[in-house]
């Protein structure tokens, strides 16, 4: 169960606006967020992954507060276990396919990674660095290690916005 | 879930290497050149605390021209070839493609 109240002041095309968001959401629910350009959608990700801290409200989640304005209290987001995929992938550019996931894994278990990786589809791709693979193939790749963390929250920025339409259709019904 | 030095082990240290390798050499061949704290701690002893650029100095002051042209061409020479093998290996020069 995530409870969250997020004030944040941000800039947009038509100046200064603030962004003011109450979310409720019950545990092992998927919820959607949509909305135009720049309306803040990633921002709301990101504050709920600890990346950028609200200017007032609170984030608790199952009863332990992640966030609170009044106290000022913030949890750094590498003790959130929080699955974040961001729009441009961040895959460690040092590491190989493989590498990348066993890293985000919270125990090096490299027969898990390689189910991971027939899931999407990279097997052969497994021992080549992020710089040559597609966009496609480097979404899912980013896809991959966040399920490899088995963590409490999935966020997923746009996380099929560079793959056709099969491989959209096969990836959702991960 | 990573610890913070997990992270700057794995991640940070990694992906800053070049930097890290023009930094340091950069330092390094500024102190090659190094001249009035090595003089103020070390001296001028022949053999022992003179450094290259105090040579140089000690000859210019000898109006020996001749060995000042040839420690400062020495000196260069060697800064030179450090910041080009710095470069060449940051640039990917010796790199070999692996797929």
């Amino acid at each position: 169960m995530i409870s969250a109240h997020m004030v944040k002041r941000m800039k947009g095309t038509q100046g200064i606006f603030k962004l003011d968001v109450n979310l409720e959401i019950p545990e092992g629910k998927l919820v959607t967020l949509y909305g135009p350009s720049g309306a803040g959608k990633t921002s709301i990700l990101r504050m709920l992954s600890g990346l950028m801290p609200p200017d007032d409200g609170s984030i608790e989640v199952n009863g332990t507060s992640w966030f609170d304005g009044t106290s000022k209290s913030h949890i750094p987001s590498r003790k959130r276990n929080v699955a974040f995929v961001f729009q441009d992938f961040a895959l460690f550019p040092h590491m190989t396919v493989m590498e990348n996931i066993c890293f985000a894994m919270p125990y090096r278990d490299e027969k898990q990674a390689q189910e991971l990786l027939d899931f999407v589809d990279l097997k052969e791709l497994q021992a080549v660095k992020p710089h040559l693979l597609s966009g496609g193939q480097q979404q899912r790749v980013a896809l991959a290690r966040a399920l490899a963390q088995q963590p409490k929250i999935l966020l997923l920025d746009e996380p099929l916005s560079a793959l056709d339409f099969d491989l959209r259709k096969r990836m959702q019904h991960l | 879930m990573k610890s913070r030095w997990v992270i700057l082990k794995d991640v940070l240290l990694p992906n800053i290497k070049p930097s890290l390798w023009t930094g340091i050499v950069l330092a390094f061949a500024h102190t090659i050149g190094e001249f009035g704290v090595v003089l103020m701690i070390g001296g001028n002893i022949p053999g022992e605390t003179r450094v290259a650029s105090i040579a140089i100095y000690d000859s210019v002051e000898a109006l020996d021209y001749d060995s000042a042209n040839t420690y400062s061409l020495i000196l260069f020479a060697i800064t030179f070839s450090i910041l080009l093998m710095v470069y060449l290996i940051n640039g990917g020069y010796f790199k070999t493609q692996r797929t």
